[in-house]
């Protein structure tokens, strides 16, 4: 583990030293295909994309996971029957019920946020919190994206200097900084459809739900983005009418060499810096908090950007 | 032990015993493994076997290329079940093998050999197929409970399926552990079974979310306090069959050839002599015609995610 760094030090880095994809950004033209905005999505492995206004040269917004699950639910709420994919219906044009849903609709529902190329982990984290966005780009004097830092990025550098914040912080429990939120964690039943989980999620604009066993309330699995990532490579209507667990089982079966285990969680007694390394090492969004090994049923849940908005609370007096 | 011979027979036809009859050799073989270590002292020559995954004809395959058992000695190090279409015929068949010869062939304890991994990664859907109940399931998911955890091969080759933990240095650390039950999700129990060899020194977490992963320094230090050479697992997919990892310290067997019917890798089996020279035997999937496609049984992975 890296030497404990200063926070002030700690925030002051550099946002663009975060970026570890080198890759350049993938954009999307607000003039594209539905199904070419989802397929992008997939095929490249991300959650997400910013899309560009064809007549402007503008950033328009983002399009995310968390748009199919919107179109999806709608989709399958017109649809009574039959064997379309919803690609199809994306292509069908003129007379169709989803006309008006364009990719920059979509888009403008996930605002563009962008910080200049000077900025720091500080700013983001502000940012983060402040507009409550999940992703922050870098852009550069033209307005053009160069790095796009998400949640992720963030989370694995703080991991990675964990120690740089107090004690307090880090060896604080599940329970004592996250509580018992019961209520608040979103589950869908394991024999509900994939339909009805799509529904919940959209309903709570979340990309992550965990999913339970009807008897038991344990958890069995959840569905992440990287889920929704997978399922929207090639979705069916019947897909969208089967048992969301067996979905689930059939994409990791299909998705997973090497097995990670079916449900992440945490313990009430969990310390916050295993936490945050768990969702560094496991790159997953969310951890459930459970009751114990013999009681899995979910009592709390943990986010990404519940850790942001913690880690903001440190931020040093003028920034924050 | 004529009953356990007439159902060796009849399951090396890939034939399935009757519900009554799994029971009891289920029940049997816990018996026997009652009185095994966490840590299985094995002889040499014996040949260790990685990952078969219900791949049934691959593992006759695996008989025919390092010989029958009880001719040759055999460590299995796990993951006997899911993702494979005969995962039933498979560990049933190592079972009575293993009630047959108990001295000659030692089955290990992998990470699938668990209630919560195997009702999403195959094998529970199969039993409730075939048997239209999953008592079969409940049955085996018993018998894993006893499976040992380790072995070491002739006081020098520590085997274990995935491999080690922080919290272990010595050898006699593991026999204290209770295995009798569902592996946990934390702990040198699920380290033991999770746990992969990493570039990086010390031990990290894994992105497995269980297990860890684990240096070449903590490699090098474990072999020198237990007095050992080297470390032979399983876990992962190798697409050459196996794969030497920290200058020979470490090895990792894999022996389900194209696994998943689709991977497109080779498999092997690690034979180790007398002296315990070491030797992969490289070997591809059963020929077309020396394996059947399961009849009505339907697909555990829908085309449309592959």
């Amino acid at each position: 583990m890296a030497a404990a760094v200063p926070l002030a030090e700690l925030f002051a880095t550099p946002l663009v030293s975060l970026n570890r994809s080198r890759r350049d950004v993938i954009e999307i033209s607000s003039t594209a295909e539905l199904s070419d905005a989802f397929s992008t999505l997939a095929e490249n492995s991300i959650t997400s994309a910013p899309v560009k206004d064809a007549e402007t040269g503008k950033y328009v917004g983002f399009i995310d996971v968390r748009d199919l699950t919107s179109f999806l639910v709608h989709f399958g709420a017109h649809i009574d029957e039959g064997n379309f994919m919803v690609a199809d219906v994306c292509a069908a044009g003129a007379g169709s019920v989803l006309d008006n849903v364009t990719v920059s609709y979509l888009a403008r529902r996930n605002p563009f946020k962008g910080v200049k190329a000077d900025a720091t982990i500080g700013d983001a984290v502000k940012l983060i919190t402040t507009a409550k966005v999940k992703r922050v780009a870098v852009v550069n004097d033209d307005g053009q994206a160069e790095h796009i830092i998400s949640l992720s990025d963030m989370i694995l550098f703080f991991a990675t200097h964990i120690t740089a914040f107090p004690e307090s912080f880090i060896n604080a429990t599940a329970n004592a900084m996250f509580g018992k939120d019961v209520e608040n964690v979103l589950c869908v039943k394991a024999t509900q459809t994939v339909l009805e989980a799509l529904t919940i999620m959209d309903d709570h604009k979340i990309t992550g739900i965990a999913i339970i066993d009807d008897d038991s309330g344990a958890i069995v699995s959840n569905i992440s983005g990287k889920d929704l990532r997978k399922f929207i490579k090639n979705p069916t209507y019947q897909q969208l009418h089967m048992p969301v667990v067996e979905m689930i089982k059939a994409l990791r079966q299909a998705s997973q060499v090497d097995i990670a285990t079916p449900a992440i969680v945490v313990y009430p007694t969990t310390l916050v810096h295993m936490i945050v390394k768990k969702l560094a090492a496991t790159k997953v969004h969310r951890v459930y908090i459970v009751e114990s090994e013999s009681h899995f049923a979910p009592i709390g849940v943990v986010t990404q950007t519940s850790i942001i908005k913690k880690v903001a609370t440190f931020l040093p007096a003028d920034d924050a | 032990m004529d009953d356990v011979d007439k159902c060796l027979e009849k399951l090396k036809r890939c034939e399935l015993l009757s519900q009554a009859t799994i029971k009891d050799i289920c029940t049997r073989v816990i018996d026997v493994l009652l009185d095994e270590s966490n840590v299985c002292e094995v002889d040499a020559p014996v040949t260790v076997v990685g990952d078969v995954h219900g791949q049934f004809y691959d593992l006759l395959e695996i008989f025919q290329i390092g010989g029958e058992c009880p001719d040759t000695r055999y460590l299995f190090l796990g993951d006997y079940v899911d993702r494979g279409h005969f995962n039933l015929e498979t560990i049933t068949l190592l079972t009575c093998l293993k009630l047959r010869w108990p001295d000659r062939i030692t089955l290990l304890r992998g990470n699938h050999e668990s209630r919560q991994i195997t009702q999403v990664y195959g094998f529970y859907k199969e039993v409730v197929q075939k048997y239209g109940s999953a008592d079969v399931w409940s049955y085996f998911c018993e018998v894993f409970d006893y499976l040992p955890l380790s072995a070491i091969i002739a006081g020098k080759i520590f085997c274990v399926h995935g491999g080690l933990s922080p919290a272990v240095l010595s050898v006699d650390q593991i026999k204290l552990i209770d295995r009798f039950r569902e592996p946990p999700s934390e702990g040198v129990f699920a380290d033991l079974l999770w746990s992969d060899p990493s570039d990086r020194d010390g031990f990290n977490l894994s992105q497995r979310n269980a297990g860890h992963l684990f240096g070449k320094d903590t490699v090098e230090r474990f072999l020198h306090v237990n007095g050992l050479s080297t470390v032979l697992r399983a876990h992962q997919l190798c697409m050459e069959g196996y794969q030497i990892h920290f200058d020979g310290l470490l090895a990792t067997v894999w022996s389900a050839p194209n696994y998943c019917y689709r991977c497109g890798n080779v498999a092997s089996i690690c034979e180790i002599d007398a002296s315990l020279n070491r030797e992969f035997n490289v070997f591809s999937a059963a020929p077309e015609d020396r394996r059947e496609v399961p009849s009505g049984q339907a697909k555990q992975v829908p085309d449309y995610f592959l």
